[in-house]
Order: C-alpha cells, then structure tokens, then sequence
C-alpha cells in the first residue's frame, strides 16, 4: 500500500506521437474509457510509439499503464530502446521493462529509480491482432510513502461512488442517471509507529494530491490506482494504548480528485 | 430500442449522462480564439436552461439567462490581469462567448477498445448558447457566479441606428442580412462572431415587403429601439417567428406548424416499449383562461378610423356554443404600424385568433432528463392515474369481444386495445365509437350536432374529436377539433332534437373528403363508469345523429340514409359489465389523459438534477 507522486506529466505538449495526435490528451485524462486509439495502425507489423518527455529531469521508479490492449511493448527512457527499466516486482512478467505477451489490460510497474527526460512507449501488437492500438491512462511518478504494513481488513473499506441523479416517476419507478464515478477509501491503523506516523503526517500535511495505490503487483493487479485527497483532520497522534510505546491509531479519509 | 440511440438512452433506467460547459475568450485583439476551452471540471453549479413561447403562433420566444457558479480556488476565475486566470493574456471576462451541452452518453467496448458516443448527436446536444454579461460576484467560498445572457441580448445590446446600410427598399430579410454582415470600420464583423463566425448559422427566409419607415439610420422609427426591438417588430410585421436555436442559429422564417408528433410522454396506466415512462410528475393541467381570447384586434395604421383596424372575433349570441357568452368578452390588442397592409393584418389577427378562441388546456409536467426536445414541437400524453386493484376487472381488459363489428345492443364497442380510440374497420359504418362522415361542402366545420343521453351518470366529461381518413376507412389518429360534453349537461332519455357542441378549434373540411368523430372519455364520472355502446333504440325517431356545419349558414349531414343508424349511450354501473368495454373504472381520478396532443410552449432544463420541465398547450 503506497502514497506515489502525482503524475509527472499533465500537458498535452509532453506527449508526442506516431498517429492520432487529436486523442493524445486522453493519456492523462483519469476517464479510462477515453483512449488513446491509433489511427492507420491496425497492424501488428506496424509501431505506434507514445513519448512523454519532462522540462526537467525527474526521477521515477514507477509505471502504470491502464485499460490497454497491448499484448506487446517496449518502454525505454531517454529514447534509446536499450534504456529500459529494472523491474522489481516481476511475478509473471520479464525482469526488464519489454513484453511479448501480455494477456491483461492493467499493468503496474516498480523498478529502480531511474533518472529519466522522456519515457517512450513503443506499442508493437495487440491482444486481438492486427486492430487499433488503444491506451485508457499512463501514470508516470515515484513512491512517496511505503506503509509499513497494510491494514486490517475491517480496517481498509473502499469503494467507488457514483454522482447519480435518481428519478422517481410518476408511477413509482426509478430511473438513474450517472455523470462520473469517484474512488473513496478508508483506511484506519492501530498501533503504528511513530516513523510511520511521522511519514504519514508529511504527506498530509504537504495539502496536495497523491496516488494512491493499495496493492500494486506485477501480475494479476487489480488496477485499483487513483489520484487522491486526504479530506479531513490528521489524528494519528491518538495513542492506541496506555502503553505508549504501543503506537499511534488514525484513520485516512482518502477522496479521488 | 437499442440503448445506442438517443431514445435508448432517454429510456434506459441506468445510463450515463454529460454535461458541458465551454468558452471562448476574446484576443486582445478583441476577435474570439478559434477553439472552445472545456472548463466543465471547474462547475459547481449548472442552473437552469430555460425558453419558453407565449404562443406558438404568436412567436414571442424567450431564451432566458443562466448562472453558472465555479469552483475558483486556483484563481482560474480571476479578471484578466492576474496570472493565474483563464483570461490572463486575453481580453476582460465580459461578453466571453459560453456554450452549454448536455445529453447521454453510450460506451462500448471492442478488441479493448471503449468507443463513447454522445447523443443527441452534433450540435443538438448544445443546450444553451451565450455570453458572460453582467456583475460577476466573487463569493467568500471562492466561489464565482457568472451570469450568462443568451445570444439575442447581443441585439438587445446593439442600438439599431448604429447600423449601416438603411436603403428606401429595405425588406425584412434585407435587415436580417444586414445583421449577418454588418461590420465596423475595419471590416470586422459585428454580429457574426457570436454565429459560429459564419453565414451558416443564419438562417434566414427572404421576404418581399419593403419598410419605407427604415430607410435611414436616423428614421424616428430606429433612433430609439435596439436592433433586437426592430427584428421582433419585423417578425410580427411579416408573421414570421424570429428566434436563437440552441447551437446559436439566428432562425427568421414562417412559423412550422408541422404536425407530426416527436415524442411520447408516458406516466402511469400505460406503457410504450420504445418510450417507456418518463413524467415524475404532473404539475397543473386546466384550461388556461388567462391565455383566452373571443377577440383580437391589429391596429396596423397610425390613423384612430375603423380601416386601421383588422379584427377577428367570435359569434356572441346567448348560447352554450358562444365562447364569449360562455367565458366572457376578451379582446387582446396589437399594434404594429409596420404591418403593411390590410390583408396581412387581417392574416395576423386571424392566425392569433385561430390559436386563442378557444378555451385550450395546458399541462406542465416534469420529467427525467430530455435534453433534444424544442419550442414549437408537438408531444403526446398518455397519463392514467386509475388505481390498480387486482380484485378490480374493470379497466384491465377488453370485455365481451365477441361482436366486431357490432350487431346487437349488447355486443362491445371498440377495438382490442383498450388504451386506443376505437377505429374499427367501417367499411359499413360499423364503428363505435366513431362515425364516419363525408363533408358535404368545402367550409368550416364549427360546431357538431347530437343527441347524447345518459341513463344515470351525472357526472365526468367526454369528447368527440374530428379526424381525418387513413386512406383505410379508419380515423388517422390526427384531432382537428375537439367536443366536450359534460354529462351533466345531457338528457337522462333520448333527446328530441340535436344539441350543438362548439368544436375547439374549426375544421378545415373539403367537399366529399371524408372524416370522422371519436368519441373518448376526457374525465371519468364520479357516480359509476362511462361505456359507450351501440344501441338500437336510438333509431326509434328515425334520426339519430346528423353532424352540422354552422357558420352564417346551416348544412347538414343526415345520416338516416345509412343501414345501421348510431348514437351514444353513457350507461351507469347498473349495465352488465360483460357487455360494454370499461374504459375507466372507479372515481375520483384526476387526471385521465389518453394521447392528448400538446404542442410545447416552454422547456426548462434543470442541469443540476437532470430533469427536464415542459409547459404544453393543447394543439
């Protein structure tokens, strides 16, 4: 479970691309369902390359990639394909940023920090060969906060909420219209430490937005990643215990943005 | 209906809906950027779109103004000079052009690709087009509302003696384009940037008529009026309607009466598989007095002497069929020295008259989101509040159906679908509960003459409205002009000689065309139930109905000639139900609108709660 940066790009400038410049925007739009979609790239032969490139320098160690249908790609940094990322957590995935056979839409990806200007994505063939390549969402950042440990299960509660209109009508049935749908998470600790709590006020406390993700892995994700707030006060400074060497207990109130 | 249509998605219980709001800035150049800015992540609070019509046929159309609050916490909202603003390296805030869509949107997947469709589709989905115009207030929650004027505020905006291009031959449409071209010093348009910057959202129809009262900038007639002020007077002048659509097209043309429904509005007691239910709720239904009038008067010439007048009014004679005996005198004026010329103020005073002599019913109903519909578009209106009552038979299903066509007094009287007019095949008259009749001359039919008698029911109205032919010998579902009845009125036993029921609205009829009367419950009794039925009996003086054209002159239908003569009978609870079709059942209903046409005369959107309000006259 881990707070991340926000992501590291947010202009349609940073992006460049081989086709479809007119969706390119869509990469770091949070609505999955708005892609990116190739245009004359329906070939398995035929690469569609996505490059976001930074003002400055930054460095990141983490990569996620939402509601694609990629079966193969490479990703590299400063636009050499042998620059590619050392993956981490590799359950099920190769060691090095480079897939021939992906089977999934959502992928998270941890590996060392690197020192990057640009991350390239080069997009080879599709899970259903030869359509559109299409991406929903790129997150490009570094971790901020490791949790110690997750919490408790009574003590993470998730969900995602719809703004809905609800119609009554005139003969007493319903209809329901919805605009969007927002992730909400609670996630309380008992008896953590003071670094930890420490760690957890500097994030609230820096009164931006973060990712966050609850459970990142290499394989089998359940793409569950999203930009947040932290509403409400920071009261992990509650004892849990007369023991004070017990630890602190707290709750996060975590809103997507 | 597939849920990848505009219907679909107006009747799927759980869909998806947008909404849009954009803008554009001026340059300080003071010409509008090309592109829209989408700040819709920004709204807090949408507001309402209204427009609404006094009358359809009158044309007075009325967009009103938005407010719109948004979110300001990153200063985006700030005025131009601070950094942080939208507006910083552009012009002020004032007069920034606003467009507002809304609609549904349909998402599928393929091959992992999401494939969004919006509809309605194009330029329908825009709701609302305008411009910031007024104080903008700044709230302690930093929070900003910005008042939004409609497009037609730009001529509002605009004195019309300001305009270049008066000439002594100038028409109506000569003054509409001159709008669309006019231009400054420099040769930049003046109007055309709030009109998609083209001449394709002006949609203008020529006219003939030359106002020699126009012919200069300085004519007394201009050197006080906006150049809005001057396109209504035009539009009345020419009885045209002149309006703003919602994607901003300037429209100046003859009014569209087409009749052809657009759409079914449904609530409780029926149900349409494409349509489904859609009205929360019925606010008022009546007759709209207020908008009532047995007289209209165009004074078109200066001059105090009969000629400058041209009026339309009704018969007054002491009678149930004379409105102005019936509800009173009321005359509305108007006056517009611009009309040209007596005929056309005759034409004038004849069109509002057709639309307001008669007594007409109004309906305003809320419903879920509909986002596509306009002024001026003709509805239906199907709402039962009869209570469902399992133990209850009546009202549930046809009842002895055995007798099509009818042969006995005790065989049923209409066809299959309950929730239908009868329009029984009447290839020998066997209809029920219409009649097929053949005009025996070209005029208007004002008034119907039966005989209508009820043994017992005091209480309830019901209605004969003229139709026209399918071509099939079956009534084509269109009203032209309606009967009501109230029971309460009729003869306990068969009525010596005809009643005469003033129609809503006079019927255009043609010589050996034929047409029919339906007949059909307006409100369920009180005192029992209403079943109409073929009866026998009625023969027994030989006459039974004949319908009657008066206007100065008398014609009659005599319909003795025919081998099955026909009337009407309104039986009470005492009748065996297994014999009659129960069309209502159980008192004390409200509201019982079965297809009832309107013609709507107002929408209000409201974008924050998705739901859209109609005001509709009947048609």
């Amino acid at each position: 479970m881990e707070f991340l940066s926000t992501n590291l790009y947010n202009t349609s400038t940073a992006i460049t691309v081989t086709s479809a410049t007119d969706t390119a925007y869509f990469l770091f739009n949070p609505d999955i369902r708005r892609q990116f979609v190739s245009s004359g790239d329906a070939d398995d032969n035929t690469t569609t390359t996505i490059t976001i490139s930074f003002d400055a320098t930054q460095t990141i160690d983490r990569i996620i990639i939402k509601e694609h249908n990629i079966e193969a790609m490479n990703i590299f940094y400063g636009g050499t394909t042998a620059n590619t990322f050392a993956l981490t957590t590799t359950a099920g995935l190769t060691t090095v940023s480079q897939f021939a056979s992906l089977a999934v839409s959502d992928l998270f990806l941890q590996f060392t920090a690197q020192a990057v200007t640009s991350v390239t994505f080069d997009l080879k063939a599709t899970q259903v060969a030869n359509v559109e390549k299409a991406v929903g969402f790129i997150y490009i950042g570094y971790q901020e906060l490791d949790f110690e440990r997750v919490p408790s299960s009574d003590g993470y509660k998730i969900s995602k909420d719809p703004k809905e209109f609800m119609h009554e009508l005139a003969d007493g049935g319903t209809r329901r219209q919805v605009v969007d749908t927002k992730w909400k998470a609670q996630i309380k600790f008992k008896y953590i430490t003071e670094t930890f709590r420490n760690s957890l006020f500097n994030i609230w406390d820096q009164q931006n937005s973060k990712y966050f993700v609850p459970f990142g892995t290499g394989t089998g994700w359940d793409g569950i990643a999203f930009e947040c707030v932290w509403t409400g006060n920071f009261d992990f400074y509650t004892y849990s215990d007369d023991a004070e060497q017990a630890g602190f207990s707290g709750k996060i109130e975590l809103k997507e943005t | 209906m597939s849920a990848n249509s505009l219907l679909g998605q107006i009747a799927n219980s759980n869909g998806k809906a947008f909404r849009r709001l954009e803008i554009k800035r001026r340059l300080d150049t003071g010409l509008y950027e090309d592109d829209w800015l989408d700040i819709t992540d920004y709204v807090v609070k949408f507001g309402r779109v209204r427009k609404e019509i006094d009358s359809y046929r009158i044309g007075q159309f009325v967009f009103s103004n938005m407010t719109i609050i948004v979110d300001n916490k990153t200063g985006k909202f700030n005025p131009a000079d601070s950094e942080s603003s939208f507006w910083n390296g552009y012009s002020n805030q004032q007069r920034t052009l606003v467009r507002v869509s809304a609609g549904f949107v349909y998402e599928s997947k393929s091959n992992g690709i999401w494939t969004r469709t919006e509809y309605p589709t194009g330029d329908e989905k825009i709701v609302f087009m305008g411009f910031i115009s007024g104080d903008i207030s700044i709230k302690g929650d930093n929070k900003i509302s910005f008042p939004i004027a409609p497009l037609q505020e730009v001529f509002r905006q605009f004195n019309a003696s300001r305009l270049t291009g008066y000439n002594d031959s100038l028409t109506a449409s000569d003054f509409m384009f001159l709008l669309r071209d006019q231009q400054d010093a420099s040769s930049n348009y003046i109007f055309r940037p709030f009109f998609g910057n083209t001449t394709t959202k002006w949609a203008i129809t020529t006219t003939t008529v030359e106002y020699p009262n126009l012919s200069t900038s300085t004519a007394e007639d201009l050197l006080n009026a906006t150049a809005w002020e001057v396109v209504q007077k035009l539009a009345q002048a020419e009885n045209y309607s002149v309006y703003i659509t919602n994607d901003g097209t300037f429209t100046f043309g003859p009014r569209d009466t087409a009749n052809s429904t657009s759409f079914y509005f449904f609530g409780p007691g029926d149900y349409d598989a494409t349509y489904k239910r859609t009205i929360k709720k019925v606010g008022q239904y009546g007759g709209r007095f207020s908008k009532y009038y047995s007289r209209v008067s165009v004074k078109w010439v200066d001059a105090d002497t009969t000629s400058s007048y041209q009026v339309q009014s009704s018969q007054f004679t002491v009678s149930a069929e004379s409105g102005p005996w019936i509800l009173g005198e009321k005359t509305l004026e108007i006056e517009n020295f611009w009309i040209a010329d007596a005929t056309t103020a005759g034409n004038i005073a004849s069109a509002i008259f057709d639309e307001f002599s008669a007594l007409k019913t109004e309906i305003d109903f809320t419903t879920s989101f509909i986002p596509h519909l306009n002024i001026g578009e003709q509805i239906e209106v199907t709402y039962d509040q009869t209570d469902f009552n399992p133990s209850n038979a009546w009202d549930l299903s046809v009842w002895a159906n055995s007798g099509i066509p009818a042969t006995t007094t005790t065989d049923q009287v209409t066809s299959d679908n309950q929730s239908e007019l009868a329009f029984a095949p009447a290839t020998s008259l066997n209809d029920y509960y219409s009649q097929q009749f053949s005009a025996p001359t070209t005029g208007d039919l004002t008034k119907i003459g039966l005989k209508v008698y009820s043994t017992t029911t005091t209480t309830g109205q019901i209605a004969f409205d003229v139709m026209g032919d399918n071509g099939s010998d079956e009534p084509d579902g269109i009203t032209l002009g309606t009967a009501f009845i109230d029971v309460s009125t009729v003869d306990t036993s068969i009525p010596a000689s005809l009643t005469y029921y003033t129609l809503s609205s006079s019927v255009s009829v043609t010589a050996s065309e034929l047409y029919f009367l339906v007949a059909r419950i307006v409100t369920a009794p009180a005192d029992g139930f209403f079943a109409f039925r073929y009866d026998d009996s009625l023969t027994a003086d030989g006459l039974v109905s004949k319908l009657s054209y008066d206007a100065g002159a008398t014609w009659t239908i005599d319909l003795t000639d025919y081998s099955f003569a026909r009337g009407f009978v309104i039986e009470t609870t005492a009748q065996d139900p297994s014999n009659v079709l129960i069309w209502d059942a159980g008192g004390g209903e409200a509201l019982d609108l079965q297809k009832e046409v309107f013609r709507i005369i107002s929408i209000e959107l409201d974008l924050d709660k998705l739901e859209t309000r109609f005001t509709c006259r009947q048609d």
